[in-house]
């Protein structure tokens, strides 16, 4: 299995130290010549599974606002807070 | 006076309810024992002291009115510091959620408060229970009860020695690839995984949601069958969890094997220690003079699921992982002046090591190019499923070592593959979502080894009645 960890990285929104990027390269090549020795069983990879019970769609007790923002970084007025994402320098 | 530590939380249940002693004080005692011996094993990253003492003295009150809310009530517990606690800090032994206090109970958590269960604190496991030795904790690692120098097994470490040191009377652990089950073993007490969807996952944070079940460490196999009635039910929270009702678990518990039909899974005693492979024919000679048949089975893809697990689990953490931004909970970053590097930089210097590799391993095997390994891996953890399911409809358990070896050096296994190997005898129940119990049976020089049973799916009273006798012909 070809692999470049800094381009699964950049997927996986993880930035790497140089340390961190050498042992994760040794490890990986171990791990992935261990997953390489899988035999090939026959038969379907998906079957159709029965589908999951989902409860009624009706108005239930959910967490407050309060609740729900008790443990963010930042919140104010009642909104989680982050850095511009519209518009400015960095914008996307 | 009563060696409340000692004891298995049943039998602490019936000096309750004679009154014999209080919940405050059965309480203190697991309180005490931790002062002694906590700065040496660290199995608790939380103890909530006054808040066990409040629910303490409730059930003293239910106690002495006569109307306990069940078997449990009163009775000493810790609980995995990946299951949601209202109110009491919930960190996954990561610096992602080293502050994070959840505004919810989990279900199981839930189940255990109105059985009157007391809430000692919460305990250490790996990073994200991504480990097989409770090393990989941001706080530092839990050593092994029996003998400090070595580890406790992992992710669920911290349950495994509250209860072996007498720090809890049962705990509740989570078991993605063995998480419950292999802790158990190397510390000598029981742990069960019960069949995927038995009990509710709603407050377990998630790691591989296919694969991941709240798990059950006790003393004794009877107590094991007393917390899972109080656990397993229905959850209109956890859409996977099963609607079929809880069996009577302690009903028949000790009518022990005998017409009781099991087979040893023969590829597993190549690949155990000689002394590991010395008490699993012990356990296969006892239960046979109980009156049980045991056969040799071949499972001839054993040695595939350990990748197959991995590829999946890590598929599934990857995903599952991704909702760590440092937006709505968990660690955020400083100095950071746009939301793209607010999101990686949170991630980065929040998680460990083991979560990097194994969210990178999950992010590599989604991608288009790996789609043959990812496909080759569900087709294997269906093969296993369907042969172990056809061998479950003939015999009634399954019989495998819980771990190859028993407690490691601390510091001793450092290379990853090495360490994912301990976890080869426990991920075929896993994968298959079947339930299977570690008991100790036997030691050597002094360290126990664990025998597993895995059952046919929803068959936890038989496989706890099987596990009941294998535990009594140890004596």
């Amino acid at each position: 299995m070809e692999f470049s960890i800094k381009a699964v990285a950049e997927l996986a929104n993880l930035r790497l130290t140089p340390e961190e990027e050498e042992q994760l390269r040794g490890d990986f090549e171990e791990i992935l010549r261990f997953a390489s020795a899988l035999q090939e069983p026959d038969g379907p990879a998906h079957e159709e599974d029965e589908p999951p019970f989902l409860r009624e769609d009706c108005p239930a007790a959910s967490l407050t606002r309060e609740e729900t923002l008790q443990n963010a970084p930042e919140a104010i007025g009642g909104c989680f807070v982050l850095p511009r994402a519209i518009g400015g320098e960095s914008g996307a | 006076m009563h060696n409340v530590c000692g004891m298995t939380a049943l039998g602490l249940s019936a000096a309750l309810r004679r009154r014999e002693l209080s919940a405050r004080e059965a309480a203190l005692a697991c309180l005490a024992r931790m002062e002694e011996r906590e700065p040496q094993l660290h199995a608790y990253l939380t103890v909530s002291r006054d808040e066990a003492l409040a629910e303490a003295d409730a059930a003293d009150r239910r106690l002495a009115a006569g109307e306990p809310l069940s078997l449990l009530d009163g009775v000493p517990m810790a609980v995995k510091d990946n299951i949601c606690t209202k109110g009491v800090r919930t960190t996954c032994a990561s610096r992602m959620l080293e502050g994070f206090v959840p505004p919810y109970d989990a279900g199981a958590v839930s189940r255990l408060g109105r059985a009157g269960a007391v809430l000692l604190g919460k305990t250490n496991l790996d990073e994200f229970a991504m480990g097989s030795d409770t090393g990989t904790s941001a706080f530092g690692p839990t050593a092994n009860p029996i003998d400090p120098s070595r580890v406790p097994g992992g992710s669920s470490g911290g349950s495994a020695a509250a209860v072996a040191a007498g720090e809890a009377l049962f705990a509740l652990g989570s078991d993605t690839g063995g998480s419950v089950r292999q802790p158990a073993a190397l510390c000598g007490v029981v742990g069960l995984r019960p069949t995927y969807g038995r009990i509710s996952r709603y407050g377990l944070v998630g790691f591989g949601p296919s694969l991941d079940q709240v798990g059950l460490v006790t003393k004794d196999a009877r107590d094991c069958a007393a917390v899972l009635a109080a656990t397993a039910g229905f959850d209109p929270h956890d859409a996977t969890s099963s609607r079929q009702s809880p069996g009577a678990y302690l009903d028949g518990i000790g009518d022990g094997v005998r017409g009781m039909r099991a087979a040893l899974v023969r590829e597993s005693l190549a690949e155990a220690e000689p002394c590991v492979r010395r008490e699993l024919l012990r356990a296969v000679a006892k239960l046979e003079s109980l009156g049980a048949r045991v056969d040799e089975l071949s499972l001839p893809f054993l040695k595939d699921m350990l990748p197959a697990y991995h590829i999946l689990g890590s598929a599934e953490a990857s995903s599952n992982l991704a909702r760590f931004d440092g937006v709505r909970y968990g660690f955020r970053a400083s100095g950071v002046s746009d939301w793209r590097s607010l999101i990686r930089e949170s991630r980065s210097q929040g998680f460990g090591l083991e979560v990097k590799r194994r969210i990178l391993l999950g992010t590599f095997v989604l991608t288009k190019e790996q789609r043959d390994a990812y496909e080759k891996a569900r087709r294997l953890r269906r093969k296993t499923a369907s042969s172990m399911a056809a061998a479950l409809s003939y015999y009634d358990f399954l019989l495998l070592p819980t771990s190859p070896e028993v407690a490691w050096k601390r510091g001793e296994k450092r290379d990853p593959v090495a360490m994912y190997r301990s976890d080869l005898f426990v991920v075929p129940a896993s994968i298959a979502g079947l339930p299977a119990v570690s008991v100790p049976f036997g030691e050597e020089n002094g360290l126990p080894v664990g025998v597993q049973l895995v059952g046919r799916a929803f068959g936890e009273r038989e496989l706890l009645r099987a596990a009941c006798a294998v535990e009594e012909g140890r004596k």
